[in-house]
């Protein structure tokens, strides 16, 4: 039997129907400048770049590289792999791993430290003491310096006596004079046959991350603080929340997004940490002395730091000859950090609370009233 | 700071490298190598003696690597060229810092072909890598080519020590210019002082790897038993003499480049084979040494880490080693101020008249310092390695007139004279600090006044004693793994400490590890 | 104020905890965080202010008495400014290649056209992108969106070869301002961060307005971004840092050619004259190009910040 339609209801199903392109439509004509040039300088050199992780690319003769499968790859993860079963490729695949460690180790330690303390601070600046906009200014500040510069601020400031440093020079005798903090090991430690040696370095690279990285973080965090409504502030007060229960079940909920966001940004950016180990060290110290040419075999090399090291032209019979498993690392690098972000965004991910619920049934309400 | 050495290490290693690779000329090894064939248009005017070939508003496009003075010397020069050929050849210049120059000549041979320069003006440590088969980007100036190109020029004028880098697989692929390498600086007036000099306290630059180490042994000995007199130099301070510290140590650490490969060179070593397959830095016994007895001098005070000059004016450090760049810029003046020919402020009247005291500071390039006695009367003892500039043209030349006029121009620079006082053009290059590749600019009496007036050219000496780098298909792979291997024990004595046994460690598995990039370089292709 | 409570010793305490409220003028709370971020603002501070120090004295004195940064031995001196801003080195030669006013001039017109213009425009396009994926319902638009902040991990180094084929393919190393604000439009970052903020925006104020009879683009302008106003702020903050500190993306579209120096921002400006003299070992030299090119974003950033406040203290969801 057909459906007796009112005429209302045809009308509205008409117009959905066409409300539906223009819809499409009017999306389209919002995003187009972003999703232009999204497609043209993200979607086209990504392809680029896998199409050239499965071929040895030439850099110098871009149409003339022959296809090589997947060899990069197999340098990548397999041990005894052999270049066309001659030469062994090991070095290549234990620096890869060796800076894979690096990033992994430092990135675990570094992410929640640089999310909790600019909250801590954003919320002890929303207290708002004396002065808390002088605060305000100063937390975001050193993030405005060019990381070459911050770079050679840290190593003026950790070099060794000698060598003109100045905490060296101002704290005699204490721990910043008595450790090289660019040339010492701190420890080294033993898996099977490897050695590994852990640098004094990480602690000035540690230093400039914190210094110069996370301003961002704070700034976010505090807007997100202050859209948080004082009427959810206030109700808690009445029902007797403490201070502390303040913070943890009405701050925090509210401003979910935002951490959110931060914990991904600050992932991704410290699995990307290159900048400050290159301008402080050039990824060094350098003990692994098997490993020697291979891309990134210093004791503060990172995954990033593989790629750039290849691509980069300093070495260029690396750059020559290597630009495919540059190419390759850069796509096992992305799935790597996919892969995090991935569980990240999973373990966050949006449930269904109270509030949420209430909204959907009003949304249901209104539609069944009509 | 260490950066920034290191990058100059590493260029200068890799040269060193080159060099090397390139013992005794075009005629040497690789005797399977083919001449490469070139495809020129053959578009030239010629004179009524069918090899002069006519310029009609040539233009040329010459990027040069460099800073200052170089840039500044250069652009002069060229413009003198220009005017002199006004109507003929015209060269435009581009002056890009090392730093940039090569990855821009990249991009642009990728991306913008047609921006590529005409000329090049570059270290000739990079030669062979621009001429080998991953880049291509010179132009082969084979015997055809240079007949075409009427090439005037008597290469047997340029010292074969250094013309053996311009050669790649028994080709010519460029021309050299001059000549310069790290220098060491010493505090003569020190070593005056405390009687440590040779040939009776006359002379203080060492000139074997005895005299070096009595030196270094010599002062830290004096030093530590509270005998050892030195003095601030710097202006305005007092300049009298005071006993130095327990703690002075003779000299800071050398370096890789020039001195590693000196050490590698004058004991008759070589980065890499003959018949290019087998790497044999590791193996030669003179660097060894090098490497190990730093790490002994280390162990006993006499050489310490770092590279303060500070130290060095102030008194604290007698011997370090740096780019001869600084020398008239900044050493000479500062150090060598008027201050010390004056008596007062701490300084006798004896010692202002005193030629070593009045001028304390000198320079000298390695001297046999790291010859090790059985080497000692080879020919190449006294040599050291030193990089240089050389002209080469691109492969985006296309017409024989346009490497007519290259040659016109390498012809006037290297070998032409000013048009008004009758010297030679290279000579007034040389003024920025290098010493000339070619024998009869350096005997000429303008180069010979300049050295009277320039401590840098003093120090560099003559270009007979240079030892240019190899040709290397991977001299930046075999540049980086010695350069490394140096700098890893370096640190490794200012960090966790380093025994001669864990230093020839490094040397084996450095110099392994070297050969497995090789190898897998030319499977690679 | 609660006044329901069952005991008299329950109307006591909330009596208390009350007129505790009441008389908070300056609760512990408030002081405790003075202090920690007093502490925490001072060893903050500190290299900022090594940075300027250093970079006023002269090269024997940081090298000689490194810790006496705050008086120097020898007193201030503007020599490293004057070789990375001249080119006038010190010693015999002193060679000046003479002021380049117009080359100084370019570079910081370029850095700010970069910055500011490039900072405007992706504004602009990062809002309606995200204003469409918040408010628009359109079916694949989640997932449209999933993909895009996907494309985050991708590394640089990936992208570049195929960016640069494009860019000289274009011939923009040969026009301003163009290579360094175009491809930057697609930058994800922001825009996610503003569609995070937007997404606070309560949607039935949308859909009242919209059945208002209100045009997107009306709605757009008039409710999202004055409520969206603080993270426009904050977002233009970090878009005008980025486009300003930036060096390798204009490095390799303009390079170190010569010819094309007046297309340079000042991160390229410095870096070169660093380089010209190879000061790159001084150490008051490096820092002293650091200080030119901070000195503009403070000023921008002191005044911006003061927006940011007055921004963030007005806007606010209204309920």
């Amino acid at each position: 039997m057909k459906e007796a339609l009112t005429l209302q209801e045809f009308y509205r199903r008409e117009e959905r129907k066409k409300g539906t392109i223009k819809k499409y439509g009017i999306f389209l004509l919002f995003t187009l400048p972003f999703l232009l040039a999204f497609l043209i300088f993200f979607v086209y050199p990504l392809f680029y770049g896998i199409y050239i992780s499965f071929t040895q690319y030439k850099l110098s003769y871009p149409g003339q590289e022959t296809f090589v499968g997947f060899q990069w790859y197999q340098v990548l993860f397999n041990p005894n792999y052999k270049i066309q079963g001659k030469v062994s490729t090991f070095k290549f695949y234990e620096s890869f791993w060796r800076a894979f460690f690096h990033t992994i180790t430092f990135a675990i330690i570094m992410v929640p430290i640089a999310i909790v303390i600019p909250l801590a601070l954003a919320i002890l600046i929303n207290f708002k003491p004396p002065g808390f906009k002088l605060f305000r200014c100063l937390v975001y500040l050193p993030s405005i310096v060019p990381l070459s510069c911050a770079g050679a601020i840290f190593v003026m400031l950790f070099n060794p006596a000698d060598t003109a440093g100045v905490l060296a020079t101002i704290f005699p005798n204490t721990i910043f004079s008595e450790i090289k903090w660019f040339t010492s090991t701190w420890f080294s430690f033993n898996i099977g046959s490897n050695v590994y040696n852990v640098a004094y370095a990480w602690i000035p690279i540690f230093c400039m991350c914190f210094w110069g990285g996370w301003g961002g973080n704070f700034i976010i965090l505090n807007a997100g603080l202050e859209n948080v409504p004082k009427s959810l502030y206030e109700a808690s007060s009445v029902d007797g929340c403490s201070r502390w229960h303040k913070i943890l079940y009405v701050t925090i909920p509210n401003i979910k997004g935002q951490l959110v966001l931060c914990l991904f940004t600050t992932i991704i950016g410290y699995m990307g940490l290159y900048g400050q180990n290159y301008v402080l060290l050039s990824g060094g110290p350098f003990t692994a002395s098997t490993l020697n040419g291979a891309p990134a075999w210093g004791d503060t090399s990172t995954l990033l730091y593989y790629i750039q090291a290849i691509v980069d032209g300093s070495n260029a019979n690396l750059q020559a000859a290597y630009y495919g498993l540059a190419s390759a690392a850069s796509i096992v690098y992305a799935l790597f950090v996919g892969l995090f972000t991935g569980i990240q965004q999973y373990a966050t991910r949006d449930r269904k609370s109270g509030f949420k619920i209430s909204e959907e049934y009003s949304k249901w309400k209104r539609i069944v009233k009509q | 700071m260490k950066l920034k050495k290191l990058g100059s290490l590493f260029v200068l290693t890799s040269a060193c490298l080159a060099m090397l690779a390139s013992c005794g000329g075009p005629s040497n090894d690789n005797g399977g190598d083919e001449t490469p064939t070139v495809n020129l248009e053959d578009d030239r005017e010629l004179d009524d003696d069918e090899k002069t070939v006519l310029f009609d508003n040539v233009q040329l496009k010459l990027w040069a690597v460099g800073g200052e003075p170089d840039s500044s010397t250069l652009n002069g020069l060229i413009s003198n060229f220009n005017k002199e050929y006004a109507g003929q050849i015209n060269i435009s210049v581009n002056n890009i810092n090392e730093e940039n120059y090569y990855s821009q000549l990249d991009s642009t041979w990728r991306n913008d072909k047609s921006s590529f320069p005409d000329i090049m003006w570059i270290h000739n440590n990079k030669i062979s890598l621009y001429a080998s088969k991953a880049k291509q980007y010179l132009l082969p100036l084979t015997d055809e080519v240079l007949e075409k190109a009427n090439c005037q020029l008597d290469f047997t004028q340029v010292y074969e020590g250094i013309d053996r880098v311009n050669h790649y697989k028994g080709t010519r692929y460029s021309m050299s210019v001059d000549a310069h390498g790290f220098l060491t600086y010493f505090r003569q007036d020190i070593i005056k002082k405390n009687n440590l000099g040779f040939d009776n306290n006359t002379r203080f630059i060492p000139e074997s790897k005895a005299e070096y180490q009595s030196l270094l042994e010599g002062l830290t000995n004096k030093a530590k038993a509270g005998q050892l007199l030195t003095r601030d130099i710097n202006k305005g301070t007092d300049h009298s003499w005071v006993v130095a510290p327990t703690t002075f140590a003779a000299s800071y650490v050398q370096s890789s480049d020039p001195d590693g490969l000196t050490a590698l060179y004058a004991n008759g070593g070589s980065l890499m084979d003959e018949a290019q397959e087998r790497v044999t830095f590791h193996e030669n016994e003179g660097f060894i040494r090098y490497c190990t007895d730093q790490v002994e001098n280390y162990n006993k005070g006499y050489i310490t880490t770092g590279t303060n000059t500070a130290l060095f004016s102030a008194g604290k450090i007698a011997m370090f080693s740096e780019g001869p760049w600084w020398s008239s810029s900044n050493y000479e003046p500062n150090f060598n101020n008027s201050d010390l020919r004056k008596a007062g402020n701490g300084v006798t009247a004896e010692e202002a008249a005193d030629p070593i005291y009045g001028y304390p500071l000198t320079s000298s390039h390695a001297k046999g310092w790291w010859t090790l006695d059985e080497n000692k009367d080879s020919e190449k003892a006294q040599k050291w390695y030193g990089l240089g500039h050389s002209i080469c043209a691109s492969a985006n030349i296309k017409s024989y007139t346009k490497v007519a006029a290259m040659m016109e121009f390498t012809k006037w620079f290297t070998q032409g004279t000013n048009i008004s006082d009758g010297e030679y053009n290279l000579a007034k290059w040389c003024t920025s600090g290098h010493i000339p590749a070619w024998k009869n600019v350096y005997a000429s009496n303008e180069y010979k006044e300049l050295v009277s007036k320039k401590a840098t050219l003093r120090g560099l000496g003559d270009p007979a004693d240079i030892i240019a780098l190899e040709s290397l298909e991977y001299q930046d792979t075999l540049f980086s793994a010695l350069q490394s291997t140096v700098v890893q024990i370096q640190s490794a004595l200012s960090g966790d400490g380093c025994t001669v046994e864990k230093a020839k460690q490094i040397i084996a598995e450095s110099g392994q590890s070297c050969q497995e990039s090789v190898d897998m370089l030319k499977i690679l292709g | 104020m609660e006044t329901n409570c069952q005991t008299v010793e329950n109307c006591k305490q909330l009596n208390k905890r009350n007129e505790k409220n009441l008389h908070l003028k300056y609760p512990a709370s408030k002081i405790v965080s003075f202090i920690i971020l007093t502490i925490f603002c001072i060893i903050w501070i500190a290299p900022f202010i090594l940075l300027v120090t250093v970079s006023l004295r002269s090269q024997y004195d940081a090298m000689y008495y490194p810790e006496q940064f705050l008086y120097p031995h020898s007193g201030y001196s503007l020599e490293s400014y004057k070789v990375i801003l001249f080119g006038e080195t010190t010693g015999e030669q002193h060679i000046t290649t003479g002021v380049d006013y117009v080359n100084l001039l370019c570079w910081v017109l370029n850095s700010c056209g970069s910055a500011i213009g490039g900072t405007i425009l992706y504004l602009i396009v990062a809002s309606l992108t995200a204003y469409a994926f918040t408010f628009l319902e359109v079916k694949g638009r989640n997932i449209l969106f999933a993909i895009i902040v996907a494309s985050m991990v991708v590394p640089g180094a990936a992208t570049t070869i195929g960016n640069q084929t494009t860019i000289f393919g274009l011939g923009w190393q040969k026009v301003p301002l163009i290579g360094l604000i175009l491809p930057g439009l697609g930058g994800v970052y922001g825009m996610y961060l503003i569609k995070t903020f937007f997404g606070s925006i309560p949607k039935d104020l949308v859909e009242s307005a919209r059945m208002d009879g209100y045009s997107n683009l009306k709605i757009f302008t008039k409710i999202i971004l004055p409520l969206g106003k603080t993270v426009i702020f904050v977002q233009g903050l970090f878009g005008f840092m980025g486009g300003w500190n930036d060096l390798i993306w204009p490095q390799m579209l303009y390079g170190a050619n010569v010819n094309n120096k007046n297309l340079w921002t000042l991160q390229v400006g410095m870096a070169y004259m660093l380089g010209k003299y190879r000061t790159g070992n001084q150490i008051g030299v490096s820092l002293a190009g650091g200080v030119v090119c901070i000195i503009p974003v403070l000023i921008v950033y002191l005044l911006a910040a003061n927006k940011i406040v007055e921004g963030m203290a007005s806007a606010g969801v209204k309920r």
